[in-house]
């Protein structure tokens, strides 16, 4: 069986010995390949799901990263896709989904107490990244 | 125009031909590149300081070395974020978080 490729191991391991992770490029192992980046921003007016969607047309739902900051002012930075607060009741977060041509990725603020998180309007800015990697 | 670079085909796959996400790696598109990775534990939030002088992408998890979720790993607390100075973290009060500050922008 052939056996054969492009493998660099990190500083103080050998190359012939090094597992996965002692590597530092191995061509065994897809690397996530940047189709693009991005940015957006969204006015959230009141409570509700204000969405942006990010066309890609490739056919099949890919590997996307994204990132989120309120109003620059007052906030201390970007936060992974993860953000979410529970302030003072209620749902504030963002969201992401996709389907084969399309990313989307949103802001929800549906606080039982709306404004309460921010005072309306507020800005959320967001930053993605899309790879041409597919999910499956 | 120049048409030059490196590109490697996953297997199956004839090289001059594969759609890119059927490629291990192409000079044509950006890969990620880590600047760097640590870990952190302690009552966030805790700043470490990257030197880039922009904002950068970051990637993570809270691991647990103790309690219920012994042995687990988890997103990063929601809290996480990174400007252009420091990556603020928040480690789980039973573990610690493994982080991963690219050179990339994030966007």
């Amino acid at each position: 069986m052939a056996n054969y490729g492009i493998k660099i191991s990190e500083a103080g391991y050998d190359i012939a010995t090094a597992n996965a992770r002692q590597l530092v490029l191995s061509s065994q192992y897809p690397f996530l390949k940047a189709y693009n980046q991005g940015s957006f921003s969204l006015t959230i007016t009141g409570a509700g799901t204000y969405t942006q969607e990010i066309t890609h047309n490739f056919g099949y739902p890919i590997k996307f990263v994204h990132y989120f900051q309120i109003d620059p002012t007052t906030s201390g930075g970007r936060h992974l896709g993860i953000f979410a607060a529970d302030s003072p009741s209620g749902t504030i977060c963002c969201e992401s989904w996709e389907d084969s041509n399309k990313v989307y990725i949103a802001w929800e603020d549906t606080s039982s107490s709306p404004g309460a998180f921010e005072t309306y309007p507020y800005t959320v800015y967001g930053y993605y990244y899309l790879f041409y990697d597919s999910i499956t | 125009m120049a048409d030059y670079g490196l590109k490697i085909s996953k297997s199956g796959y004839d090289v001059k031909t594969a759609a890119v996400k059927d490629l291990i790696i192409t000079s044509k598109a950006n890969q990620w590149k880590i600047h760097m990775t640590g870990t952190v534990s302690g009552t966030g939030p805790i700043n470490v300081a990257h030197s880039l002088g922009y904002t950068p992408g970051y990637l993570g998890a809270d691991y647990h070395t103790s309690g219920a979720l012994s042995g687990k790993a988890e997103k990063m607390h929601v809290n996480t974020r990174v400007d252009s100075t420091n990556l603020v973290l928040y480690p789980p009060s039973t573990g610690y978080t493994r982080y991963f500050i690219l050179k990339d922008l994030g966007a």
